[in-house]
């Protein structure tokens, strides 16, 4: 068995591989131990049958990797390889990954399936799941709320880009003007993608683009960046567990540990 | 009695910057590596979106006015260019301090080239013989410094570019290149004191350079400040000598290099190289920083 977290800012996620068979589990991020603590008794209490088998293999990624390295033996590489590792062994015909996060959001470009470019968000919020969560948060939506009103929309507002903060004052302005709250969410949503697809500084994102992360279950997301990059892009399946699938791919296999284990090792 | 000076800190060149100036007979007041109090003042008081070396530099010219009496000379710096925002701080900031009810003498800008020999003529009362010779002794302490800063080992050839201040100061940086050197990265800086002090020379005579230099305008024939021009020079420099990646460091909103960032895009495109910009401000975090280049470096490493 084959144990793998992408430990992100936002959420923790577990992915584990058992004689082939993925069980993949995630929640917020409270505390990294505290977190992979209840996440690991959450795996034990609903498949119990998976107590006693032995890990063989650990794999770490995501911002708190070192962290969590640090009292749980494992496999560590950074987000960007795991994303690409996980792709190219989901869609080897990938082009471009496309990854937004609830903290982070990221683009790799590949050439010849080598990463030949990639970039992370860096001074600015305004590209990342946060901001759509802060809007959903101010106007009373869940996100499915959101994702669907923005779906019906057909003329979004033109929200500015750069900065979540100004955005939501942004989006706050059309209401003060009556606008119909479905295009200020699609307007939202369109700057959110504006911001993302804005990393690459003018390189060509190359088609096909995979698009994954927490981000990609918003199916007005995938809309949005269709339309501004003008095809059609791939979300695998189960988008959020993408990391920990490639963290898993990169475990060495040279442990024996139980779920028990490991779950004690959080404790320390 | 001698003259009082002080001066803004640039990382480990600091100590070598002060010894200099006491040999020409000055006595030198340097400010703490990190006041807290001076920087958080330095940053309420200055202006909203001013790039960092004029925030860094205010806090330690208020924490040099907090240790010292009315009687001393700051000493500013002048880039010779004269495009970048950063030959006109030494006066926002007399006003800044003067604002803040700090007493001194002034800030004596020094220029860059040849003007600095006469600036620090007029500030040390030194002749023209003394400051050639404390020079010469200061320029090889430089020298070894570099040469313990930036040691020759490490198997991902890493090239930096960029402002020479960003790069220079650990402060502003976040400490990236020791960062570099423990993922195991040779690390090269193309901004060196040494290389900047050596720079007009090798403009004179140094072939490879003056073609370089004239290979950059081609792309850039407009005048610019700051380093900007050599950071042109220098990516083309490090991408054609098979380095494996090229890390260009600037002060956030830094005018000079944000204008080039199209360039050294469409470098890094051509003669495929990657690349990562740091953009420094009090903003940044660290841990940010540590992640991302170490994104970088592994995606580096991929490659080979």
């Amino acid at each position: 068995m084959i144990l793998a977290a992408d430990i992100g800012n936002g959420n923790i996620k577990l992915f584990l591989n058992s004689n082939h068979t993925p069980y993949r589990l995630y929640q917020p991020n409270l505390g990294i131990k505290r977190t992979l603590k209840e996440l690991i008794e959450k795996l034990i209490h609903n498949r119990p049958d998976l107590k006693d088998i032995t890990v063989k293999a650990i794999g770490l990624t995501g911002a708190g990797r070192h962290y969590a390295n640090s009292f749980l033996p494992g496999t560590v590489k950074t987000e960007i390889l795991c994303q690409y590792k996980a792709i190219l062994e989901l869609n080897p015909e990938a082009n471009s990954i496309l990854e937004i996060g609830k903290e982070d959001s990221k683009i790799i470009i590949l050439r010849d399936k080598i990463i030949d470019y990639f970039s992370l968000n860096t001074i600015c919020s305004g590209g990342v799941g946060n901001y759509i969560e802060n809007i959903c948060f101010r106007f009373n939506l869940t996100l499915e709320e959101f994702d669907s009103l923005a779906l019906q929309s057909e003329k979004p507002v033109n929200i500015g880009s750069k900065c979540a903060v100004f955005g939501l004052s942004s989006a706050l302005n059309y209401l003060q003007k009556g606008e119909d709250i479905k295009n200020i969410v699609a307007g939202v949503i369109k700057a959110v993608a504006r911001n993302c697809l804005s990393m690459v500084k003018g390189r060509q994102i190359p088609s096909p683009c995979i698009f994954t992360g927490g981000g990609a279950l918003l199916k007005s997301f995938k809309k949005a960046f269709e339309e501004e990059l003008g095809f059609e892009v791939i979300i695998p399946e189960n988008p959020i567990f993408t990391g920990a699938y490639g963290a898993s791919l990169y475990a060495k296999e040279d442990k024996t540990l139980s779920l028990g284990e490991i779950l004690s090792m959080c404790y320390t | 009695m001698p003259n009082k000076i002080g001066f803004p800190r640039i990382g480990s060149y600091t100590e070598i910057i002060a010894k200099l100036f006491e040999e020409l007979g000055t006595e030198v007041v340097l400010s703490s590596p990190y006041n807290e109090k001076a920087f958080k003042t330095a940053i309420a008081t200055s202006p909203e979106m001013v790039c960092l070396p004029l925030k860094y530099t205010l806090a330690d010219y208020i924490d040099i006015l907090e240790k010292s009496n009315e009687n001393i000379t700051l000493i500013g710096y002048k880039t010779s260019s004269g495009r970048c925002r950063f030959h006109c701080y030494y006066l926002s900031q007399t006003q800044i301090l003067k604002n803040l009810g700090y007493k001194f003498k002034g800030i004596y800008p020094i220029r860059s080239g040849l003007g600095t020999l006469f600036d620090i003529m007029a500030i040390t009362g030194a002749n023209l013989g003394e400051i050639l010779f404390a020079f010469n002794r200061a320029y090889k302490r430089i020298k070894k410094l570099e040469e313990e800063l930036y040691p020759k080992t490490g198997d991902i050839k890493i090239g930096l570019i960029g402002e020479i201040w960003s790069i220079c100061d650990p402060r502003a940086n976040l400490n990236i290149i020791k960062k570099l050197q423990n993922l195991g990265c040779y690390v090269k800086n193309s901004l060196c004191l040494s290389h900047f002090i050596n720079d007009g020379f090798k403009m004179l005579f140094n072939k490879k350079r003056k073609l370089l230099r004239k290979r950059a305008r081609k792309i850039f024939p407009e005048l610019l400040g700051g380093h900007a021009i050599n950071s042109l020079e220098n990516f083309i420099s490090f991408a054609e000598r098979g380095f494996d990646g090229i890390i260009l460091i600037r002060p956030l909103s830094c005018s000079p290099e944000v204008f080039i960032e199209t360039f050294i895009n469409s470098l890094a495109e051509e003669y495929k190289m990657p690349l990562f910009i740091q953009n420094c401000d009090e903003i940044s975090s660290e841990t940010n920083l540590e992640n991302r280049i170490e994104c970088f470096i592994e995606s580096i490493r991929l490659k080979k």
